[in-house]
């Protein structure tokens, strides 16, 4: 996919934490602004503006977010086939 | 949270769930506004006629006021519009409670809020009783207003009402 944009699992917690106190924070200012001026139209601009300031914070791979990357352990090599197969029927005669 | 398409959603959803909270606030915080409206109706004169309605002889009455009221307190941040009514409000024997509209406007902004209206005369709307006659009544006369916010609660009042000189009798009277 041209447009996957994935981060790591540090990276989710992060931008999941900022995205929710973004949102919030800018409501409650929205709010305050708006009251305090007696203007309902600013509220919802302020708001408005803050959800397209958080996304720009979130929605992108920032290097922020990969910070953490997931370490994989070293791939086995198997050799054969054959080898697979008497493991796998030691393990059942074991059980049995 | 995985992708962008995760996180683009998740920004929205929770974006929707906090507008609904903010909302909420709006409304219930305008409920705790205070506003001081305060109007009067002085009556100029009052006259009634008698006329065939319904195959019944009834009184019409014709009023003749000056509104004079200031409504600017009620605007606040979440005031789309007033509708203001100048109601007419008497006790006869056969009905305790008589309303009748004699006037009314709707004000969208905080400019027009003060109304001061000289020599109204009820032609929009009818002043008769719910019976043919009106008797001896004393009517008091007061400002009703009805405040539509932009989201929230429907908030109406009214303005003290001033009593005035009872009904004449009606001028054409055989």
């Amino acid at each position: 996919m041209l447009f996957e944009w994935k981060i790591d699992f540090e990276g989710q917690k992060r931008s999941e934490l900022i995205s929710q106190v973004g949102i919030i924070l800018f409501a409650i200012i929205g709010f305050i602004v708006g009251f305090l001026l007696q203007n309902l139209a600013l509220t919802f601009q302020i708001y408005a503006g803050g959800i397209f300031l958080t996304a720009l914070f979130v929605l992108p791979p920032w290097s922020f977010y990969n910070q953490y990357p997931v370490q994989w352990l070293p791939s086995i090599q198997i050799e054969k086939d054959k080898h697979e197969q008497t493991e796998s029927d030691e393990l059942k005669e074991k059980s049995t | 949270m995985y992708n962008l398409a995760q996180r683009a959603n998740a920004i929205f959803a929770f974006a929707m769930t906090v507008q609904f909270g903010l909302l909420l606030a709006i409304a219930i915080s305008s409920l705790y506004i205070t506003s001081n409206p305060i109007g009067k109706v002085d009556v100029n004169e009052l006259n009634i006629w008698l006329y065939n309605y319904d195959n019944k002889e009834t009184e019409f009455a014709f009023i003749e006021m000056n509104i004079d009221a200031d409504l600017t307190s009620l605007f606040n941040w979440n005031t789309k519009q007033l509708f203001v009514a100048v109601v007419a409000e008497y006790e006869t024997k056969s009905h305790e409670l008589n309303q009748v509209v004699l006037w009314d406007s709707i004000i969208q902004s905080k400019e027009d809020a003060h109304i001061k209206e000289d020599k109204v005369r009820n032609e929009k709307y009818e002043f008769v009783d719910i019976t043919p006659k009106f008797g001896e009544v004393k009517a008091n006369y007061s400002i009703y207003w009805d405040l539509m916010p932009y989201v929230g609660f429907l908030v109406s009042g009214k303005t003290e009402s001033i009593q005035t000189f009872s009904f004449p009798a009606p001028n054409n009277n055989n």
